[in-house]
């Protein structure tokens, strides 16, 4: 036996714990271990660490993982859907109603606040520009004023548009949802 | 009698590709536990446990079966793990736990102290996952692949990239520093040590 002042050292006594026995089995067979009390407690002690360790509760994942990660690799499970190419046709959407609702606007604010500028680029977009300043005037009137006074037919149009492709979206969005099942679990 | 893994990893390469989720319900568990061990964020671990799976899957092909399944996937895992780390994330300390000065101050400094165990199962393991997380990386890394991955001295050694004695040598000094700590701990709470 090598010793350490007398005592095992802590690498044979991990060894004889590495071995799977039960301690008291270990301790019979060592003569040094039934006369060593601080060996013998270490072996005990390293012994109980061992059979924790070995029986430590394991994590629970969140709800949806599995279906998570299916779901990532395309292969929809009972109501879980996919990362659908549909997700990409929806962004376009929305990118492309951001941009004409950010373009319309600068149009709109620009023409009604440099209508000279106009004049210049020739009649019909003048006529246009004009008409556009006078859209976003109404469009201001009707945010600040009475809403009845103000909504005139070039309003409501603009007002119906922009609501017939909100709903457009919804029922594209809510259609996916129902071809699909639901949304993609975030696998928490 | 659960299907062996290679038998499940058979009908996926035939198109049974829902056949995967048995192979994640059948791992999750364990690799969220090595996730958590290296990442130490429940979020973080799991995301990282998904990822693994990922790409898992998708090299599946490339799956030999000269390890199984689960030893694949954790050396995965492993790598994911281990390359977030590197990536500079903050890492949370476990609250609890005890400090170095702590343990040098504790009763085991003092060998004439009575060693004798008088404290059982829950109480151990309660300590045990505290202290746990507060090894050093490659004691704690190696602690969790030994048990909670069941995987071999040699398994590990290649995982981690380091010689067999390494591994050995990590995994007795891990167990005995938590043997220390977790000794510590309880006679600080007034059990009998």
């Amino acid at each position: 036996m090598n010793t350490n002042g007398g005592h095992m050292r802590p690498e044979e006594i991990n060894q004889l714990v590495d071995s799977g026995r039960r301690a008291e089995e270990i301790i019979r067979e060592r003569d040094h271990l039934q006369s060593c009390r601080q060996c013998r407690a270490n072996l005990i002690q390293l012994g109980r660490i061992d059979s924790a360790l070995r029986n430590l509760p394991l994590p629970e994942p969140g709800e949806g993982f599995t279906a998570g990660v299916l779901a990532r690799i395309g292969q929809p499970t009972g109501g879980i859907a996919p990362e659908p190419s549909f997700a990409y046709v929806k962004a376009f959407l929305y990118v492309l109603v951001a941009i004409s609702i950010a373009a319309g606007t600068l149009l709109l604010g620009f023409a009604a606040a440099r209508p000279q500028v106009a004049s210049g680029a020739g009649f019909f977009l003048k006529r246009v520009l004009d008409r556009a300043g006078e859209i976003a005037v109404d469009g201001v009137g009707l945010l600040i004023g009475p809403v009845g006074g103000a909504l005139d037919q070039r309003t409501f149009v603009i007002c119906a548009i922009g609501l017939a492709t909100a709903i457009a979206l919804a029922i594209l969005d809510g259609a996916i949802a129902h071809r699909f099942g639901g949304r993609v679990p975030s696998g928490r | 009698m659960n299907e062996p893994d290679h038998s499940i990893i058979e009908q996926i390469r035939n198109g049974e590709t829902r056949k995967y989720a048995v192979l994640v319900d059948r791992y999750k568990r364990r690799g969220l536990a090595l996730a958590l061990r290296i990442l130490r964020d429940q979020e973080e671990a799991e995301e990282a446990t998904q990822d693994a799976f990922l790409r898992a899957f998708r090299g599946l092909d490339g799956f030999r079966g000269e390890s199984s399944f689960g030893t694949w996937f954790y050396r995965i895992l492993y790598n994911l793990c281990i390359s977030r780390t590197r990536r500079g994330r903050p890492k949370n300390v476990s609250i609890g736990s005890l400090d170095d000065d702590a343990i040098e101050e504790g009763i085991l400094a003092d060998e004439s102290a009575d060693l004798t165990l008088a404290i059982e199962g829950q109480d151990i393991r309660d300590h045990v996952l505290i202290e746990l997380d507060r090894l050093p990386d490659n004691y704690r890394i190696a602690l969790t692949l030994f048990y909670l991955q069941e995987l071999s001295y040699e398994e590990i050694a290649s995982m981690m990239k380091v010689p067999i004695g390494t591994v050995k040598t990590n995994l007795h000094r891990a167990r005995s520093r938590l043997k220390d700590r977790v000794i510590v701990a309880l006679s600080m709470e007034g059990l009998p040590v």
